[in-house]
């Protein structure tokens, strides 16, 4: 059994769409492989400190949020995040501890620290395309995808989206392990040209025929890294909306001194950032 | 769906995971996925919805409140919610089973959030595993039998239309057969099941036994009219009416529901009446020697009032349904009296034309002087409250007096006897009765009650005090107690019918034992409302689609369902009174509850129906009183008229009691079909005797005039209309059984009551004059109404 995706790799994604100069690719480029693979390796941020809210809705307006302070930093084995809640008051001290190997054959590890019980358990899940946390968004969207695992056409080389130059890139799983974890029949991404990241997603639900509709918004240079503040889901049934997510960034840095190995341990799990 | 073996084999776990895995992928065409329920319903009441296309343009011409601008997909092409042609989708929304049952369990190294069949035991593992899963109160009367040798497969779609429905449940009762095996028998229940299959059986039957009432109703026409003429033109008022009808529904995106399959039979029921009574009267016409041409005209003009009120009546009768509570019904009552109406329109313009083009056909009429049987049964009829030769002046006549007595004695005690009958009637709605026992959803039904949890359910939708929600400690705690008192009921004649009962209560103490390292004791409430608030933090990362099955996203609201064995809905009534008690007792204050699910709705149904019934009945009541006193222009003679109009449906009701057929939707369809019948022979009958009583003053002379004119045609329409719905006898379902005998008996009922009951009133209100009146002319010379 996997380990429970249950950590701050919304945060890697949004990271994982910076893009540093080397992995510009020709803005004439058809090759779709190219393009993502580009996507893909551009270097994350490192040492991140960062607070976000998530606003979740239903198609019946029902609104809840969260606060949530986070860190992460780079191991030797994998990512190491830590995410403590700090609204509402009901879920504040509860924190997680997770390791991302990078290793993609081993499982992921996590700690969940729940205050009633004042102790610190292990947690563990299979289930990747299922939602994050009640949001809109799944473990999958969380998690880089391996290239190798899709197929990628070029539906259109240059198309404009919120003023920008993009391709249109369709993805398709390729193996049954990339259709199973995702749960998608196919997507289609909006890529900006010039800051070789993803504007816009839109992924076709195979359970009861959904569509899932991503945004990145409020883009902006951290440390020389283009990141997107804002991040936005819906998932549409037919016509109608039925699950909405938006999650902002109040606080994002990188290369933060104080973010250091100390930090990612059960005991610091426990006391809270 | 129930899967019938050996649940805890290798063999039939293998088999269950097969099944499982193809009914999540279904796939299909279906048209009406994801359509707004609510659009759907604003447009059948006429109020003004956008098109998806309308929809799309309005997102484009300002801000959806998402990413920025309407248009931010377009780049995408078709509409941001449009999943297009794109295969490999599934229409299923969520499949339901042991096979992805989710298990929140403690182990050695913390907690694991996974599924008990995954990966799937060895044959070593599943004994250990079976107690396991048999000693789970989520899962006994959930997803596995009681015993160990029932599966169940739960399959949720999006919203669709009911036709869609039934496609989707054919495709899965294809896909359940084609896995069938030895030790693997599977069976298609639930709700939708159930509704699809009475659909279906009833479509057929309705079908096949509207061919064969057809085929005799011809029958009799070809006896009474020996002419294609008097055969094809009757047929194709109706038929025509029909067309129109079912054209009109579709034009205004009225729905063909199981109610408005009775339309045809019931479009039958009116245009074939008011064909008969303009033909009958026009062969009357013929064997008056009139040519052709004068006896249309005749027929027209001394028929075309009663034929007009008559429609007229019946469709206020039919348009009362506006004021009942469902929907279907609704819809079914305005297209009745839409079809009404055109069968009246044709009747009175269609069917002249065709008579017009006769030449020589006497449609089966006798030479004039030569009575037929259907002459002396008029008599006869006529002879039990009056008296032969009797010139109609002067004191009564003492025979006619005891005869005209004696009927009304005889009708004052049926009608006490009716009455008492009527007391024997009873609510009792339980479509699955209506079924014969071996019909598959029967079957399935009776197993699922008896091994699983129960095929009927009671959904309480639980609203938290304010700013508490579902995440407060007491009101979880007030769930578990009343999950307890509800499953403690015990039925008078069923013992236990509460099955299975799941609440967000439960998934909360599976979360707090997890965490508790498995221990037994912790299978509770945490003891603190920040233990319930981990809980919760801890389920909803573990298994959030299953929790947003349970509460609404901002956990304010939370759900309760109990399974229940079928009973006939009003059986239900104690156990809701017991629920509502516990509810009462346990529920802490602000916390408000909202009950839906099938034993509501069958229970609300009913009611409503009732409802329905004495609200149309009365409006239908006054509305005919009105328009009758209005016909004939007298409000003594409307008065009369109402006795009988209503001693038939009074005798009906009276047998119905003594027979044990209880009111039901679809008795209480039934009925509305009865008064307008009652109402027909009525009108035809006191529009000849007003009409030649208002000449002559003489009530003999405006009775025999009566009889002579319309009591033909009402015989032959009642003959009509008893023999061809006799054909509804031969259905094998209950209800279609209860429609052709229902029916049959109002129009006989009505035909004697007006033949025999109406004279002898006639004879008792109406004086008779002193002296012998001037003479009236003949009918045939007499100026139309």
């Amino acid at each position: 059994m996997s380990s429970l995706r249950l950590r701050l790799e919304l945060l890697a994604v949004v990271l994982g769409l910076a893009t540093p100069a080397l992995a510009q690719v020709d803005p004439a480029e058809t090759d779709p492989v190219k393009i993502m693979t580009a996507v893909q390796n551009r270097a994350d941020g490192d040492k991140t400190r960062a607070r976000m809210v998530m606003t979740i809705a239903d198609a019946a307006g029902r609104e809840r949020t969260r606060a949530v302070q986070s860190r992460s930093l780079q191991f030797p084995e994998g990512k190491r995040q830590i995410l403590v809640f700090d609204d509402p008051v009901d879920v504040k001290g509860t924190g997680l501890l997770s390791i991302d190997y990078d290793d993609g054959d081993k499982d992921d590890d996590q700690w969940l620290y729940l205050p009633s019980l004042h102790k610190t358990t292990r947690i563990s899940s299979g289930e990747k395309s299922g939602s994050f946390m009640g949001t809109a968004f799944s473990y999958a969207d969380m998690t880089e995808q391996d290239p190798k695992h899709w197929e990628y056409t070029l539906l259109q080389a240059s198309v404009q989206s919120d003023g920008e130059d993009c391709w249109l890139i369709e993805a398709r799983p390729k193996t049954t392990k990339a259709a199973d974890e995702t749960g998608y029949v196919k997507t289609q991404t909006l890529i900006s040209k010039a800051k070789m990241l993803p504007l816009k997603v839109k992924a076709w639900v195979k359970k009861g025929k959904k569509i899932k509709l991503i945004a990145f918004e409020d883009i902006k240079q951290v440390d020389g890294i283009w990141v997107a503040h804002t991040l936005k889901a819906k998932i549409m049934k037919g016509d109608e909306l039925d699950l909405s997510t938006v999650i902002k960034f109040a606080e994002l840095s990188f290369n933060n001194a104080d973010v250091e190995e100390s930090l990612f341990t059960q005991i610091q799990l426990e006391k809270g950032l | 769906m129930l899967v019938e073996g050996d649940v805890f084999s290798l063999e039939f776990l293998n088999r269950l995971k097969a099944l499982h895995e193809e009914l999540s992928k279904l796939d299909m065409e279906i048209p009406s996925l994801g359509e707004r329920k609510a659009d759907r319903d604003k447009r059948r009441h006429g109020e003004a919805v956008a098109t998806p296309k309308e929809k799309k343009k309005a997102k484009k011409a300002g801000d959806d409140g998402f990413g920025g601008g309407g248009d931010d997909f377009a780049a995408f092409g078709g509409g941001e919610d449009d999943w297009s042609d794109e295969g490999g989708g599934s229409i299923i929304e969520e499949t339901r089973s042991l096979i992805n049952a989710r298990r929140t369990r403690s182990s050695a190294e913390g907690i694991e959030v996974g599924e008990w069949l995954d990966p799937m035991p060895s044959a070593e593992e599943l004994p250990a595993l079976k107690a396991l899963i048999l000693a789970d109160p989520t899962l006994v009367g959930n997803v596995v039998g009681r015993d160990g040798r029932h599966a169940v497969i739960m399959v949720r779609t999006q919203f669709m239309s009911e036709q869609d429905s039934i496609r989707v449940n054919a495709e899965v009762t294809r896909i359940a057969q084609a896995h069938e095996a030895p030790g693997f028998h599977t069976q298609i229940n639930g709700m939708h099941a159930l509704s699809a299959s009475l659909n279906t059986l009833m479509m057929s039957d309705l079908q096949r036994m509207l061919v064969a009432s057809i085929v005799l109703m011809v029958g009799v026409l070809i006896f009474l009219f020996r002419h294609p003429l008097g055969v094809a033109v009757p047929l194709m008022v109706v038929m025509f009416a029909a067309a129109n009808t079912f054209g009109m529904m579709a034009l205004s995106g009225i729905y063909v529901t199981m109610l408005s399959n009775i339309l045809p039979a019931f479009l039958f029921c009116v245009g074939l009446g008011d064909s008969v009574h303009l033909i009958s009267v026009y062969r009357d016409g013929l064997r008056q020697g009139l040519d052709s041409h004068s006896a249309v005209v005749h027929a027209v003009s001394h028929t075309g009032v009663p034929v007009f009120f008559t429609s007229l009546t019946t469709m206020v009768g039919l348009a009362s349904f506006k004021l009942a509570s469902m929907e279907a019904i609704q819809d079914m009552g305005m297209a009745g009296a839409f079809g009404v109406g055109m069968a009246m329109i044709h009747s009175l313009v269609f069917l002249p034309i065709m008579l017009s083009f006769n030449k020589k056909a006497r449609l089966g009429a006798r030479p004039p002087g030569k009575p037929d049987f259907l002459d002396r049964w008029l008599l006869r009829c006529n002879d039990l409250s009056g008296l032969r030769g009797d010139a109609g002046t002067g004191p009564v006549p003492p025979v006619m007096r005891v005869r005209r007595n004696r009927v009304l004695l005889l009708t004052l005690v049926l009608l006490g006897a009716s009455v008492l009958g009527m007391r024997l009637v009873r609510v009792w709605h339980n479509p699955l009765s209506w079924m014969p026992p071996d019909t598959p959803i029967v079957v399935a039904t009776n197993d699922l009650d008896a091994h699983v949890g129960g095929t009927a359910t009671v959904n309480f939708l639980i609203d938290g005090a304010p700013g508490k929600g579902v995440k407060d400690r007491d009101l979880l705690i007030a769930l578990d107690h009343l999950a307890e008192h509800i499953s403690a009921y015990r039925d008078a004649a069923e013992g236990a019918i509460v099955g299975n009962i799941i609440s967000v209560a439960d998934v909360v103490k599976e979360t707090n034992r997890a965490l508790h390292g498995g221990d037994p004791a912790a299978y509770q409430i945490p003891e603190t409302q920040r233990g319930v608030a981990d809980a919760f933090f801890l389920f909803e990362n573990a298994g959030p689609d299953e929790l947003r099955l349970l509460a609404t996203n901002d956990l304010s609201r939370g759900q309760m369902t109990i399974r229940i064995k079928w009973l006939e809905a009003w059986s239900y009534r104690p156990l809701i009174a017991h629920i509502e008690e516990g509810l009462q007792k346990f529920l802490p204050e602000g916390a408000r509850v909202q009950a839906t699910g099938s034993v509501y709705t069958l229970l609300t149904t009913i009611g409503s129906l009732i409802g329905d019934l004495l609200r149309s009945f009365g409006t239908a009541f006054l509305a005919i009183t009105i328009l009758m006193t209005l016909l004939l222009r007298s409000l003594k003679l409307g008065l009369i008229a109402m006795v009988p109009n209503l001693l038939p449906i009074a005798f009906i009701m009276g047998i119905m009691g003594v027979a044990g057929i209880p009111i039901d939707m679809n008795t209480l369809l039934i009925a509305s079909i009865a008064i307008g019948i009652a109402v027909d022979d009525t009108i035809h009958f006191l529009h000849h005797f007003r009409l030649y009583h208002d000449r002559s003053a003489n009530v003999e002379d405006a009775i025999g005039f009566s009889m002579r004119h319309s009591g033909r045609a009402m015989v032959s329409t009642s003959l009509i209309l008893l023999i061809g719905f006799s054909a509804y006898m031969g259905s094998q379902m209950v209800n279609i059984v209860r429609f052709g005998l229902l029916v049959g008996l109002t129009s006989a009922m009505a035909l004697i009551v007006d033949l025999i009951v109406t004279p002898a009133l006639l004879r008792f209100f109406y004086r008779r004059p002193a002296a012998q009146p001037q003479e009236v002319p003949d009918v045939l010379a007499s100026t139309p109404a």
